[in-house]
């Protein structure tokens, strides 16, 4: 009888390691997949951390800090990101006077995975050309012009490097130096007008009120946009620029204001005559105007993922 | 004996596979829904609306926002089978309001 070897055994084990290598094979590739689309995911959550913190900080643009900064310095920008962001955070470099870069970095800690975008912006400054104290659509009470001094000079305790020095007429009557649909743009909502001492005396740079505003006493600075007449009072001290559609009137010890007013009428009857109430500054008016400056983001071009 | 063990390891290897696959495959659309939502909403702006829901095939979408001013905090869910269950994925982001008019603007 002759013996015969099998090879089925053989065969079989062959075919199952060879089975088994190209199921751990598509094992191992399922599981990169998977990472894959977790990192890709991940990734997205930081992008999105990123862009919010650009957002965030142009939207809630510090005029008063970031426009004052020089070009070439930078600021770091506190974001409060909404609840379940990846956390990120926001730097603002100034690029010349009109553009800044702001650099924002998303990262997801867990998966450390981070995404750094940059969106560039300018400044949307309010275009207003100052001839006189006092810029009047209509009419001026002849009382005004006593009232209004057209040296330029400087608030007390203000440092100002003001390099030329030229004198304003007190009053001048004609078409208003700007526009107001453009200024009252700049305003992304309007301030309720029993709010508006209360904004100015927290130094928010640029108020706008629809309504009759009365203000009483204190002090503000920045540039003001009144819908409506304005009543000055109680020895109420501004320095920037005021502007009103209405009539703006001073009254009883009034007050001051150290800048420049526009507006349809201008009414002041001094306490004192003689006293001015209305003079010019050009440093207020400039540091207002510079202030109340909005950071707008370039429509094109003006994002990039740096990395 | 030998043959039947085998097979049965390589089929829950496949089984295992399959479901990774399948879970890679769910995440990234979860994923590409709800960054493609956050697109929409950030296009539509801070006067568009703001939340609702949507499904698109077995995956459920919803969205809502929060917040005034100048930004909404935006939150996106999509959530999709993933047996036994069923899994979600959450984006949050940010849609800024400078672009849009002033409010009450003339």
């Amino acid at each position: 009888m002759t013996r015969r070897n099998g090879f089925a055994l053989v065969f079989t084990i062959f075919a199952l390691v060879l089975i088994a290598a190209l199921v751990t094979g598509a094992f191992f590739a399922a599981e990169q997949e998977l990472r894959v689309a977790r990192n890709g995911a991940d990734a997205q959550r930081a992008l999105a951390a990123a862009e919010a913190a650009a957002d965030l900080a142009i939207a809630g643009w510090d005029g008063s800090r970031l426009n004052a900064m020089t070009a070439g310095d930078s600021q770091e920008v506190g974001v409060s990101l909404p609840a379940g962001s990846s956390p990120a955070g926001a730097v603002v470099l100034r690029l010349n006077a009109q553009l800044f870069l702001v650099r924002a970095t998303g990262g997801d800690p867990a998966a450390g995975t981070s995404r750094t975008i940059g969106r560039v912006v300018r400044l949307d400054r309010p275009g207003l050309a100052v001839r006189a104290v006092v810029s009047v659509l209509t009419t001026a009470d002849p009382g005004v012009a006593s009232s209004t001094d057209g040296a330029d000079q400087d608030p007390p305790g203000w440092t100002c490097d003001t390099l030329v020095r030229a004198t304003v007429p007190g009053v001048v009557v004609g078409p208003w130096p700007v526009e107001w649909d453009s200024l009252a743009a700049l305003a992304r909502t309007a301030v309720d007008p029993s709010a508006v001492q209360a904004e100015l005396g927290a130094g928010v740079p640029l108020v706008l009120a629809r309504g009759d505003v009365t203000l009483t006493g204190g002090r503000g600075r920045g540039l003001l946009l009144v819908d409506g007449d304005l009543t000055i009072q109680g020895g109420f001290e501004f320095d920037g620029v005021v502007v009103v559609r209405g009539a703006v009137t001073m009254t009883g010890s009034a007050g001051t204001v150290r800048g420049a007013v526009v507006a349809a009428a201008v009414r002041a009857s001094a306490a004192s005559p003689g006293t001015a109430l209305l003079s010019y500054s050009s440093c207020t008016v400039n540091r207002a105007l510079e202030t109340a400056a909005v950071a707008r983001p370039i429509a094109r071009r003006g994002w990039a993922l740096l990395f | 004996m030998l043959l039947t063990i085998g097979v049965l390891g390589l089929a829950g290897v496949a089984r295992s596979v399959t479901r990774l696959t399948t879970e890679s495959l769910r995440l990234t659309t979860a994923a590409v829904l709800a960054g493609s939502r956050v697109e929409q909403l950030r296009a539509g702006g801070c006067v568009g609306a703001l939340s609702g829901t949507a499904v698109t095939g077995a995956y459920a979408e919803s969205w809502s926002a929060s917040g005034a001013g100048a930004a909404r905090a935006v939150r996106v869910t999509v959530t999709y089978p993933a047996p036994p269950g069923l899994r979600m994925r959450a984006l949050a982001a940010v849609i800024a309001c400078a672009l849009d008019p002033p409010s009450g603007a003339p």
